[in-house]
Formats: structure tokens, sequence, C-alpha cells
């Protein structure tokens, strides 16, 4: 047992990180409630110097918070390194932070999170940096998009409410082209359906309290970094005082270890909602990836190894009581932020009303849906109750 | 009554309403050990953490439900609950037990045995005339184990509970191997089924617990009693950290047994392996009952080398992947010697009786890609095939 996996995802899900010497003759590596490290000596105290997985003091981190970094970082192949972050929020903004400077200029796909939108439009704009968002389906037209300043896009594939899978590679190449970097926001996947960094990516952000920990009870972010970005990540964490809880690190790697049975589970029972809500008469479109009419879905069915289990759904006709009724409705999904544990979830979600450069228009209100690993025959008659209920409004051409 | 819900709709369902104060999606931890009281005269449901705790309860409805029970107890270990079993029965009644019993459970009964608690009566569970010649001796109590831990001999639960109940005696079944995705021994006749949760359960390798169920309210009463009475009840964390485990429960047996059948298929070839216990090859003398009674073949199987103690120890240490260690159902595929391991409490004279012979290696499957698994044991037989090229090499 070395904990240096060279075997399949699959192996490498269950043995990563798991090094002997920080695991001791245990399967798990124990948590480690550690604030100050200790030195022989005055010259040993001196000599030592912070480094990832080198004792020094508790916010370079110990075995537990090593281990899942480590963990993370075998799952990308190619990749230099992990830092660990309080959120998916806080790695976000780190790893923007990392690459951008006063008078940058940052390519921003429209269909971005909220919070990561509000991390550019707010304080980096106070720091001198532009924002420019572009269309998620934009792919090798990027190119024309970069200008002298622009030092980085940041992509998120698919996006967290309307599911535009981009053309990762292609904009990756048209960034190195020009001195590029790119960041993506592979939470949807993970590196488990998507690698990111062999893909070229520089910086892979992934939210941990999505699947990685998997269990809805933490909250924790993490950026892979390829070589061309490692060291300015490792600097910029540090600098920043970023560092996670070592109960969170556990818990997080103990979802670790079952992500490919429960991504496995999601995507079959994800597919199968989302196919028959496609047959439903109160729906109008349903945004899966792996739905052929998803936007961008060539690109999932080319460069994606699998798909998650969320989702969306746009409503035919009615408006946000109506939709509200619906979600209410439900048995078995609550209503909730987040997504990615093992439980079912449902909210409403408006667009619209975060586009800047793309417009979102659809036939009715828009509901996101997460499916979690209950038995999906019981997740379909569930939302059949709900649906049938709802007061659809027939196409008008009928 | 409720129509069943499947067991993945059961373990993953949100149970939001479980915390009263902020509807949290997954229950908070109830470390407390006591609970205020309104009033001294209107003891509050939760009033004592020994005896109730919101966390434990949690856990408790879960499998209560995935067993089909009404309720019973969830303890700190697995012998725990064998123990709250055994407290159940009168003083110096007789308890049978199968002759090839995991070696904690015999361990437990000898030791009670030896203090004059009760009478232990250990029989192959396979042999019906040895097993109705046990019941005319009117047991107190009948322990079933099926599939059987390290041999993987199936029992036939509804035939020898029907047996055991018309006898007069309290029938538990210990189903750790199989967990209730795969067999639901209240369902075949038991009056008890206990778990060593510590294993698929939890599945994680990461705590250490057991349960008692049963599906009588009565029973429920006794166990519940016992378990306040002596204290075995587990503690708050690891029954929030073993809910955790189960919501993963059916998704990791579903994966684990895939690989096992594989890897069983595989091992029957290979020339260095004698014998396969696995119930889901044909080969298996119990392969139909198996079918019959669980739903799967579950993840354990366990085999015999063909050589000698040296190619034994040339095999495990050969293996990079595969870990050796007792415990079982984890996430990680762990190894064991159980005549040197497991089956300790057992001295080699009931070991023999038992067929538990030195050579057999018992495998957990986990998680692994299955592809690395196989790789990593072709990995011990090289080892095997290495020290025997040696051995000839050496001769003058």
């Amino acid at each position: 047992m070395t904990g240096k996996s060279s075997g399949r995802i699959d192996t490498k899900l269950v043995q990563s990180g798991r090094r002997k010497e920080w695991t001791g003759a245990a399967v798990n590596p124990p948590v480690w409630h550690a604030s100050t490290m200790l030195f022989d000596t005055v010259a040993d105290l001196q000599k030592a110097a912070p480094a990832n997985g080198t004792f020094y003091y508790g916010r370079h981190g110990a075995p537990t918070s090593w281990a899942l970094a480590e963990a993370l970082t075998a799952l990308e192949p190619g990749a230099a390194g992990t830092r660990l972050f309080p959120s998916g929020v806080a790695a976000i903004a780190m790893a923007l932070l990392t690459v951008l400077r006063p008078g940058d200029d940052l390519l921003m796909v429209d269909n971005a999170y909220g919070p990561t939108r509000a991390f550019c439009d707010g304080e980096l704009r106070r720091l001198g940096i532009t924002t420019r968002y572009y269309d998620p389906l934009v792919g090798a037209g990027i190119a024309e998009l970069i200008g002298k300043n622009t030092r980085a896009i940041f992509l998120e594939s698919p996006g967290s409410l309307t599911f535009e899978v981009q053309d990762v590679p292609a904009i990756c190449a048209a960034a190195k082209a020009n001195g590029v970097v790119t960041l993506l926001d592979n939470t949807w996947a993970t590196p488990y359906f998507f690698q990111a960094i062999a893909s070229g990516i520089d910086l892979s952000i992934v939210s941990c309290t999505k699947y990685i920990g998997g269990h809805s009870d933490l909250m924790m972010g993490a950026v892979t970094a390829a070589d061309s970005c490692w060291k300015e990540l490792e600097r910029r964490a540090q600098l920043y005082g970023q560092v996670v809880a070592p109960d969170d690190a556990s818990m997080a790697a103990r979802g670790l270890r079952t992500l490919g049975v429960r991504l496995e589970r999601h995507q079959q029972n994800a597919i199968k909602v989302a196919q028959w809500l496609a047959t439903q008469p109160q729906v109008a479109r349903v945004l899966h990836p792996a739905l052929s009419d998803c936007p961008g879905h060539a690109h999932w069915a080319r460069d994606y190894r699998g798909a998650s289990g969320l989702f969306s759904i746009v409503l035919n006709g009615g408006g946000a009581e109506q939709r509200a009724r619906f979600i209410d409705g439900l048995e078995h999904f609550a209503i909730g932020y987040s997504w990615g544990g093992f439980e079912s979830l449902a909210i409403p979600a408006d667009p619209e009303r975060l586009r800047r450069s793309t417009t979102w228009g659809a036939d009715g209100p828009l509901v996101r849906l997460h499916i979690g690993l209950e038995d999906p025959d019981d997740l379909i008659a569930d939302l059949e109750r709900g649906l049938r209920a709802y007061p659809y409004a027939p196409h008008s051409s009928e | 009554m409720k129509t069943p819900r499947h067991p993945s709709t059961i373990v993953a369902g949100a149970r939001p309403d479980a915390d009263p104060s902020y509807s949290s999606i997954t229950p908070p931890l109830w470390s407390s050990d006591t609970f205020r009281w309104a009033n001294s005269e209107s003891k509050p449901h939760y009033d004592y953490s020994r005896t109730v705790n919101p966390n434990r309860d949690l856990l408790l409805d879960a499998l209560a439900e995935l067993e089909g029970a009404t309720g019973g107890a969830i303890t700190n270990s697995g012998q725990s609950a064998t123990l709250l079993a055994l407290l159940l029965v009168p003083a110096d009644r007789l308890i049978v037990a199968p002759h090839d019993c995991y070696g904690g459970t015999f361990r437990l009964l000898k030791g009670l045995e030896a203090q004059g608690r009760l009478r232990a009566l250990f029989v192959d569970m396979g042999d019906e005339k040895a097993f109705a010649a046990a019941m005319d001796r009117r047991p107190g109590l009948v322990w079933i184990e099926s599939p059987s831990n390290p041999l993987l001999r199936i029992t036939d639960i509804v035939a020898r509970a029907r047996t055991a109940k018309d006898a007069g005696a309290l029938v538990v079944a210990d189903n750790t191997l199989l967990t209730p995705v795969r067999q639901k021994p209240l369902e075949l006749g038991c009056d008890l089924v206990m778990h060593s949760t510590t294993k698929a359960l939890n599945g994680h390798s990461d705590l250490f617990g057991g349960a008692l169920l049963a599906k009588d309210p009565a029973l429920v009463e006794r166990i519940e009693w016992w378990a306040n009475a002596a204290g075995l009840n587990g503690s708050a964390f690891d029954s929030w950290q073993t809910l955790r485990g189960l919501r993963t429960l059916d998704l990791r047996v579903e994966r684990q047994e895939r690989s096992a059948t594989l890897l069983a298929e595989w091992l029957v070839k290979r020339p260095e392996v004698l014998g396969v216990n696995f119930p889901g090859l044909r080969s298996h003398p119990n392969h139909e009952l198996a079918g019959r009674q669980q739903g799967g073949p579950g993840f354990m199987i366990s085999f015999r080398l063909t050589g000698d103690e040296n190619d034994s120890e040339a095999f495990l240490a050969a293996l990079q992947l595969v870990t050796l260690a007792s415990s079982l159902g984890g996430f990680s595929s762990l190894i064991c010697q159980p005549a040197t391991m497991t089956h300790r409490g057992m001295p080699s004279e009931a070991q023999d009786k038992a067929g538990i012979h030195h050579s057999l290696l018992r495998l957990s499957v986990g998680l692994e890609d299955v592809g690395d698994l196989i790789s990593d044991i072709e990995r011990g037989f090289d080892a095997i095939g290495a020290l025997a090229a040696s051995a000839v090499g050496e001769q003058p």
C-alpha cells in the first residue's frame, strides 16, 4: 500500500492518498487535529520550510488534508497538485486571484454560477479587472474575443442551471495559442467523468460540497492545477491563509471512496428520469447533457465519460406561482440549495435574470432537479403526481 | 400497513423531519448525554442517551425498515449485539450454533459456557439429522449464520428456523455478510436478526457497531430493556457515521458483488487454487438454495491455495492492492487467513472440525477496479511460482 495508485480510476478512488506514512496500519488516515507542530531543536525549526506534505504549522495542513488533496490530484492525470479551500466559492475566488492582476481582462462564460459572477462583478472589478461574458457555445470562436489584456478564460461546463456543454478542447487550444490561462468549474462532471487537466485546462475547480463529499454534510472546494499554475496556486493559497478543517477533510475523503458507485447510480437514475420527463406534455424541454437536444450535447458525447445527476426542465407554460406549487407538492424532492448529495432536490431558477451577453428564453419556468440515489421509479411516480396537477399550456399551434 | 419501500429509497430518503430545529437534510449529531425535563413528573421521550438517543433512533429506523423489523437496538459492536441476543435467554439454557460460526461468536459462547451461564452445542447446520437431534434437546436459542464465515456454506434458513421454532427456540440470524439488500432473515422465519454494522452497513472501515432487530414488539421491548440495562447501546457519533455509510449500501454491495462474481469465476480456473467457496458459482453445493434465499451471492469469497504455509506467506506478501487485515465489507479489498486471524478464537481441533484449513484465505471484495484486483492476485500467484522455482534451484 503506497497511496500512489497506478491503477484504473475505480482503483484510484479506493487507494489514492492512503500513503502508509499517513495512515499507519489503518485503512484510513487518522483525523489530525493540529495547529502547532513541534520540532526537536531550534535548528530543526529554522531548517523547516512550509510545503505540502511537510509538517510545519497546521495552516499548511496535516496528513488528513494532504491525503485528500493527493487523491484528487491522482484523479486528474497530468496534474501537478491540488489545494483545498473551505468552500467551492473560495476555490473559485482563489483560482481567479491566482491568475489575474489589475488591468487584466477575464472572459467569463455567460451561463456561470451566480456567486462566480458576483465575485467577478464585485470583487474583481474593485481590483481593476474587467470581466466580459461570452456565449457558452462560442467554441473556437473564443479566439476572436481574446484581446491584448485577456489573461484568462473561465469555463463552466455544463452550466449548472441551463446545462450548455462547452467545447473545452477548442477553447483550450485557442487559449494556448494566445498565451491565455484556462479555468474550468468541473463540479458537475468531477474528474470521474471529465479529466480537465488532460483536456488542456490549467486550473480545474471542484466544489467538493457536491459529489466529492456526496452526503450533504460538509462545505469544501478544491483547485487542481497543471504545472503551469501550480506554484502560483500554492503561493496564493498560503498568502491568503486558506485551510480546511481536518474533520471536513476526513468526511470528504470518506465520500470520495464511493464517488464511482454513486456517480454511476446518479447517472443511471437521472437519465431514466430525464427520458421520462421528455415524454411528458407538461414539460417543454429537458436540459440534460446526455439528451440529444441539450445545447452542446455533441461535446458531451465526444469528451465526457458520463453524466451526473443534475439537470433542468422547462415547464410548458405557467409561471412562478404554478412552479412553486409543483415543487412544494413533491414528496421525494427536498427543496434546498446545493446538489451532489445522496438525496433528490428541486429548486426554481430564473436564468434570464443572470444573462449578460446572451439571452435566455423559454416556454415556461425552469426547475432544476438533482436526482439522488433513491429508486428512480419512486422519483418518477412522485414527478408524475406533481405534473398531473400542473396547469400546462398546450402549444399555441394546437 | 405502509407499502414496503425499495432499499435505495429507504437509505437515501431525506429525513428533514428528523431535525426538529432547522430541517437539515442530514441529521445533526446529538452528542448530549442527557436531556432537559419540562418538569419532574413528565419524562421526555429522549431523557438519557444510554437509554435512547435521536441519532441511534435514525439509524435504527433505517435498519429496521430494511430488515422488515419493528425495532431493536444499535449496539457499540457486533459482539455486543451477539451478547444482547444471548441475554434474552434464561441462564443454563442450551444454545445451538453452527460448528463453523464466526470465531468471535464461538469464543463468547465458550466463555459463557465455562462460567456456567449457558450450555453451547455446535452442530453442522447442513447435517439434517444432527440438527434434528440438537432440536430434541429443546434449545433456548438457535444461531444461524448464512452464508457462513469464512466457508460460505449456506443454511436453509426457512427449514432450520421452522424446526427450531417448533422446538421452542428463539431463532437469530447473523446477517452481516449479505446485509438486508441481499437477504431478509425475518421474512425467512427468524425471530431476530443480528449485524456487525462495522462491516458493509457502514462500509468505510472507520468505526465499530452492531445491531439486533426483531419484528415481534414483545421481543423488541426485551431487546431495548437489556440494551439499556447492560449499557450495550452504541454512541451517537458512530450511529451518525453509520447512517452516512448506509446511504450508499445498495450501490456498494452491487459493485462489490459484481466484482466478486468475476473474481470467483477467474479463481476457479487457476491451478494455484484448490477450491473456491462462492455461492454464485454453479459448483457451490448450495448454489440453488442461495439463489432461492438470497437476492445475490454477496461479495465474500474464500479459497484454498494448493501449496503449503510458505506458499500462502509468499502469496500474501506479494499483494500490493489487497490489504492483509481482518474485517470485511469496507470500500477497500481485504484478505485474511481465518485460521490465524479472524478465527483465532476457535481452537485448532474446532477449526479442523469446521473445515477451516490453514491454507484457507478469505477475500472481502471492495470497490477497486476488478481488473486491477485480478492483476494483484496474479502478482500473488507469480510469487508462489517464483518460490517454487527458487526451491528447485536450491537442490544440489
